[in-house]
Parts: structure tokens; sequence; C-alpha cells
């Protein structure tokens, strides 16, 4: 059952040029993501008092208020997944630059054994 | 540039300042948590003053972690909230007080009662002393200076204010490579 979790996140690189592996895998790492708006901003420490947009509750209300802000200049997404207890470690990231307006704020967040985002190991990331 | 003497003191010094002057941001941090597509405006005053403030630390967020290094705080609305006294920034104020932090952030996100700052990206502090402000360049990726003039401007698209912060009873300054 572990193994399955993990080999749902592993890139589907023998079947699929680069960039569209790259692309399912971080498709999966948002999906999951999205899977986890409801959750609660107390959730975890760093969560509680990280969403720029106010009133802001949920995890969603985190994400959006860093969306809402990916106006001009350069904007990304980053996902990633690594190996940890339970199955898969991930993180996902909204990244902006725009001269000295730069940042990057997101989640990380474990999979369960059958590759579901667990809604109690949200963290927020990010610095500034 | 001679780096000063390792030192233990209280006082915050234009030259333990200068010391770090030009630097980027993976020389000040031993810990590693130097990624450059992040911002570290927060995380650079905290390793001069020694703050660990906060949720999260550079240590805590780095596989890279030196043992026996202290984790300095990384945001700036937790330093923010931290501070013992905060209030708006007057340019007599670091004169007066040995040094203060100083943000730059959208009033609207400011509220003194509560000494408390919402998260909005565009938001920013250095340290200000004897009318100079040192501070992370984000677009520079090293430590440079301003005066409190240009550092009001430092986000163009909104109408910034100018706060100020006494630094927690816990802070030691400390020059380049003389961190905790």
């Amino acid at each position: 059952m572990l193994l399955l979790a993990w080999v749902a996140f592993q890139p589907a690189q023998a079947e699929m040029p680069t960039d569209a592996a790259a692309e399912a895998d971080s498709y999966r790492v948002v999906r999951a993501a999205l899977q986890l708006r409801d959750v609660s901003l107390r959730v975890h420490a760093t969560c509680a008092q990280a969403a720029p947009q106010l009133p802001a509750k949920t995890i969603g209300d985190y994400l959006a208020g860093f969306l809402a802000a990916m106006g001009d200049g350069r904007n990304q997404l980053s996902a990633r997944c690594r190996p940890a207890s339970g199955a898969a470690r991930c993180e996902l990231w909204l990244k902006h630059a725009d001269e000295e307006d730069k940042w990057a704020w997101g989640i990380a967040f474990q999979l369960d054994r059958l590759g579901r985002p667990r809604p109690s190991s949200v963290e927020c990331l990010g610095a500034g | 540039m001679p780096t000063p003497a390792c030192s233990p003191t209280t006082n915050l010094t234009r030259l333990m300042l200068d010391s770090y002057l030009g630097k980027n941001i993976s020389e000040i941090c031993p810990h590693g948590f130097d990624d450059s597509d992040l911002n570290h405006c927060a995380h650079f005053v905290c390793h001069v003053m020694n703050v660990s403030a906060g949720s999260v630390t550079c240590s805590k967020m780095s596989s890279e972690r030196v043992a026996g290094r202290i984790g300095a705080c990384i945001r700036v609305h937790e330093l923010f909230a931290a501070c013992p006294v905060v209030g708006k920034y007057d340019a007599t104020l670091d004169k007066l007080s040995g040094g203060v932090f100083v943000f730059v952030t959208a009033d609207s996100a400011v509220n003194l009662k509560t000494k408390s700052m919402t998260n909005i990206p565009k938001k920013h502090v250095g340290i200000a002393l004897d009318g100079n402000i040192w501070h992370y360049s984000n677009t520079e990726d090293k430590v440079v200076t301003a005066t409190p003039e240009a550092f009001r401007k430092h986000y163009k698209s909104q109408v910034n204010g100018l706060y100020y912060g006494d630094f927690p009873a816990q802070s030691i300054p400390s020059s380049f490579g003389c961190g905790r």
C-alpha cells in the first residue's frame, strides 16, 4: 500500500516527454492541494497568521490571497514530492517577482498510503 | 572591509551593519536557507539581531541546519508582532534609541493597537541607525543601504507607510561572521 501512493507520484518519464511528465506530476500535487482548501488555518502555527487577505479561515483562503496577488511580473507555480513516512511529502509553491515585490509562499502536506492528502499534516511555507 | 571582532555587545553600531554590506544571504545564514526565490528581508535582520521569534525559523525550514547555531525568524509580520513597542517611524527615532527595525508596507496592513501586520506580499523590513537603513535587496540579492525617504518608496504601486519596532529584549547584535 505504501508503494501504491509513492508510485502514483513517480514521474512517468518512460512513457511521456519530460515536459508532459512534469506537468502530470504538478497536476497531481495541485489537485491534492485543492482538496485541502477547507482545512482550518489553525492546523499549524505557520498558517495561523499567514493569510494575505482578511478575513481568512482556511487553506483555501490563504492560497487564494497569494494567487490574487500574482499580477504583473514573473509568476511561477512549483510543485514537488519526495518519499516520507506514510507515503510522500509534497510542497506547492506560488512564486512572484516584480522588481522588489518578490515572494514565494505555499503549503506542505503529506499523502497517505492511498495517495490522499492528510489534512492534519498541512504546514504553511514562505518567508518575507 | 575588515570584519569587526566578535566580542559580545548589546550596542548596535554602524561598523557592525556595514560588515554585511554586499553580502548574499548564503554567506549570512549558517543553515543554508538561501533560496533566491524567497524574500530574505526579515531573515537578514533577524540574523543581525539574533532573533528567533515567530512560528518558523530558517533552521526549521532547512535540511542543512547546523547544530549549535540559532535559527533566525524569516517572516516580517511575525517579527513586527514580536517587537515590544511599535509605532509610526520618525527619522529621529533611530538616533535616539540606538537602532530600530523599520518596516515599510501598506498602511491598511498595520494595526498599531493590536501590534499586528497582515501578511500581505508587499512588506519589507530593515534596520535603521543614525539616519540610514540597512536591508536585504531581493532584486540585487545582497545587503544594501537606503535613506528613509528611499525606503518609503520601496513599493511603487501602493501607498506605503513606515513603521518602527523596538528590538526584542533577547536581541543581541552581531557583526558578519559572528552570529550566535
